[in-house]
């Protein structure tokens, strides 16, 4: 990509993949959105389909879990779906690549980067993606897995740069000036911050804020399921609290039982033995790390009035809220710490929502008052209603936006 | 306080810091910390709830073994203003900057505690360096105590321990810079006497040893002691151990002595000094208990768990039983080769922070 006799590198940037190129100059940016392809060009396909093999034989990535559930999205059969949902809902218009997409990426959820930058390249653009220099072990494997897959497929890989930095104001308005959609993961900090940074004026940009989580289980529903039926749904339940620390925004924190108090307490305790278990079977020893802080969010939940039980194990802490208003803590704890409470109805509950709420896992509730329930939390701001132990799944359809529509333009033809 | 417990810690005061074995100190102060415990329940709301939901209450008989005690971890203080006594009683605030960044603890002292307080540090201290005040050099710089009501945890600890020192000076300049013309005449004035120095692990470090290893001098602090605490952390990542501190800060201090102790500004007076063994002790005023993270369940000897301090001191607060984050074991009890009465434990550093993650997190700004 660069010409290796001009050494006028972006200060402060690192290119990882293509791990050929030296460097970024200023001078190639401009160039980079002519790169750009059609949507879904089947060479990007296979390209992806390549990348999810990679992932897959790598002898590291195939034990992670996170990196499995990339593997498994990229499979081609999935990639399939996606197009042709994509390609059924344009009629009269045509929908051609954004250009140049700037992908500002989360430091700690450490698949985000990927997830964002799959859907763009399928849909034809250029990318620039953003990642921290302090990568995990799981990124730098991912990070090497696109890159041998560059270097396998160069044509179908051309255009599409994973650069290493931290904020800097001046390099993000480099990119920011000639790409054609900024879209920024991180939450409010991040996004405060590169708002301030000017934007070519005809580009879009997508910002993802902070956001919340939550389950709900109906606790009659529960209290129905035999044996088997309650540690699957536990098992799931581990699903979506075991990565990342359970503090990726759509892993729940919160835990609303539905129905009569006393029932709920039943099922909820019971639940937590069970998901103590399903949380040892997946990951083996206990972090110390995480259980000090459970420990340190559970005393001072007590301390400030919120809670009226406590239940420390070694993957996890549950905690009975008082109230639904007592809930929901300022910060996330994660690694295991649910907060249950329980909860008259799902009216009830979706009037305590707000815009900050972004999945709502659920079980035991009925299709009908789902729907209802989705267009009540909705209007509050909830953005996915998904069963317990999807809620990382990743979609398209992403915090309430569709990333096909960011990462297109549409071409009115009449 | 009432009349039983005030007793007993005005009795133990006026007793060897190590004079009991372990059987005779749980007999002694388990009565007084029952009294201390309901004393706290009584009179501050968090320690009550926490009590109520992780304890489930009070126990209905006394508490009859250590280990039965209710706990709070030292982190409560970082988000709570924990008192046990009427705001106007309150004759200080010690604070202190944690490993979480920007929290920082508060914690209230009254005229009482803080007399306690200070009065075991000078129990404990006699014990290890003699009742005599010594010539004190303070590795730290003057300005660490400037506002006298509110102190930083350095300031307090600096602070009480200027009460064993005759004449102390700072061995630091306000740049943190080693005043050796001033340090070095100081011992000359002082020759043949023992001098205490005290500092910060950390401080004394960076700022006495290295400093005075760079620069390529030496003092002669003959039959000196060097008595230093406040945690290994920054030392451990430069790669310094016990071994390697106490052989620079011997060459370079010229010191005969170097004893570290362990303590924390929620628990200050009962502190835990180094034994000729090299594991620290617990005075006649404290205990200490290692706990399986996991389960909270306690751990016998040789477990490497959380540590908790037991102190009969605070009574303004509830920090008479704190569960802390450094992971720590058990080593002896009643040594007879130490001549201390008491528990003895080694602590190996803080538990690991587990890594922040989350989507709320794409810059993290450099430290």
């Amino acid at each position: 990509m660069s010409n290796p006799s001009d050494t006028n590198f972006l200060a402060g940037c690192r290119v990882l993949v293509p791990s050929t190129c030296p460097g970024l100059t200023a001078a190639e940016l401009p160039a980079l959105r002519a790169l750009a392809v059609e949507p879904l060009a089947p060479v990007r396909l296979d390209f992806l389909d390549a990348l999810a093999t990679a992932i897959r034989k790598h002898p590291r990535l195939a034990r992670e879990p996170a990196a499995a559930a990339v593997a498994f999205w990229l499979r081609r059969s999935n990639l399939q779906t996606l197009a042709r949902e994509f390609a059924a809902r344009d009629e009269k218009d045509v929908r051609v690549a954004a250009g140049l997409a700037l992908h500002i990426t989360p430091a700690n959820v450490d698949t985000m980067f990927l997830y964002s930058w799959a859907i763009s390249f399928l849909a034809g653009n250029a990318n620039l993606v953003r990642l921290t220099t302090r990568l995990s072990p799981l990124m730098l494997d991912l990070i090497a897995c696109i890159d041998d897959v560059c270097s396998a497929m160069p044509v179908a890989g051309r255009g599409n740069s994973f650069v290493a930095y931290e904020h800097d104001a001046a390099l993000s308005a480099a990119f920011s000036e000639h790409c054609d959609q900024r879209v920024v993961w991180g939450g409010d900090e991040t996004v405060r911050r590169l708002r301030a940074v000017p934007l070519n004026p005809h580009a879009g940009e997508r910002s993802f804020a902070s956001k919340r989580s939550l389950a709900v289980i109906d606790s009659a529903a529960y209290g129905a399921l035999d044996d088997g039926g309650r540690t699957k749904l536990a098992e799931r339940m581990a699903v979506d609290i075991a990565p990342f620390g359970q503090l990726a925004c759509s892993s729940p924190q919160v835990v609303c039982w539905l129905g009569e108090a006393t029932a709920s307490e039943t099922a909820r305790a019971e639940f937590a033995q069970r998901l103590q278990t399903a949380l040892a079977t997946r990951q083996g020893a206990p972090d110390l790390g995480f259980a000090v802080n459970r420990l340190n969010a559970g005393f001072a939940a007590a301390a400030a009035g919120q809670i009226d039980a406590m239940q420390h194990q070694p993957h996890s802490t549950a905690l009975t809220a008082l109230s639904l208003a007592l809930a929901e803590q300022e910060e996330a704890c994660g690694g295991g710490l649910l907060m249950h409470v329980a909860c008259a109805s799902l009216a009830q509950l979706t009037d305590a929502l707000g815009t900050a709420h972004q999945t709502m896992t659920h079980f035991g509730i009925p299709g009908e008052q789902l729907r209802e329930a989705a267009r009540l939390a909705g209007r509050r701001g909830m953005d996915r209603l998904v069963p317990i132990g999807q809620a990382l799944d990743f979609t398209p359809s992403w915090d309430g936006f569709d990333l096909w529509d960011d990462f297109t333009r549409k071409v009115t033809v009449r | 306080m009432n009349p039983s417990l005030k007793q007993v810690v005005a009795q133990l005061l006026t007793e060897a810091p190590f004079g009991l074995t372990q059987p005779e100190k749980e007999a002694r102060l388990l009565p007084a910390l029952d009294e201390l415990t309901r004393q706290h329940y009584a009179r501050c709301e968090e320690f009550r709830r926490v009590v109520d939901v992780v304890f489930g209450g009070l126990s209905t008989r006394p508490y009859a073994a250590m280990a039965d005690l209710p706990f709070i971890p030292v982190s409560l203080f970082k988000r709570f203003e924990l008192r046990s006594v009427p705001q106007e009683e309150v004759f200080r605030v010690l604070t202190s900057s944690g490993t979480t960044g920007q929290a920082v603890s508060r914690v209230v002292l009254d005229r009482e505690t803080a007399t306690h307080q200070a009065h075991a540090l000078v129990r404990i201290m006699q014990q290890f360096v003699g009742k005599q005040r010594l010539p004190m050099v303070i590795l730290d710089h003057p300005g660490v105590i400037k506002d006298r009501t509110s102190f930083s945890a350095r300031g307090a600890g600096i602070l009480g321990m200027m009460q064993f020192g005759r004449q102390p000076i700072y061995a630091f300049r306000e740049d943190m810079s080693f005043d050796f013309e001033g340090v070095e005449s100081f011992l000359r004035a002082h020759a043949g006497e023992t001098v205490l120095f005290f500092g910060f692990t950390f401080m004394a470090w960076q700022h006495g040893v290295r400093a005075l290893q760079e620069r390529a001098l030496k003092l002669n602090a003959a039959n000196g002691v060097l008595i230093h605490s406040g945690g290994w952390k920054k030392l451990e990542a430069a790669r310094v151990d016990a071994a390697t501190f106490n052989t620079g800060a011997r060459e370079t201090l010229g010191v005969d002595r170097v004893i570290n102790f362990y303590g924390m500004v929620e628990q200050v007076g009962s502190v835990f000094f180094e034994n000729n063994l090299g594991a620290l002790q617990a005075p006649v005023y404290a205990d200490v208990i290692v706990r399986d993270p996991f389960t909270l369940q306690p751990l016998p000897a040789g477990r490497r768990g959380l540590v908790q301090v037991i102190s009969i001191l605070p009574h303004s607060y509830p920090g008479h039983s704190l569960l802390t984050e450094d992971l720590g074991e058990w080593v002896g009890v009643d040594q007879a080769e130490t001549g201390l009465g008491g528990r003895s434990f080694r602590v190996h550093g803080r538990a690991p922070r587990s890594e922040i993650r989350g989507c709320s997190e794409t810059y993290v700004q450099p430290e």
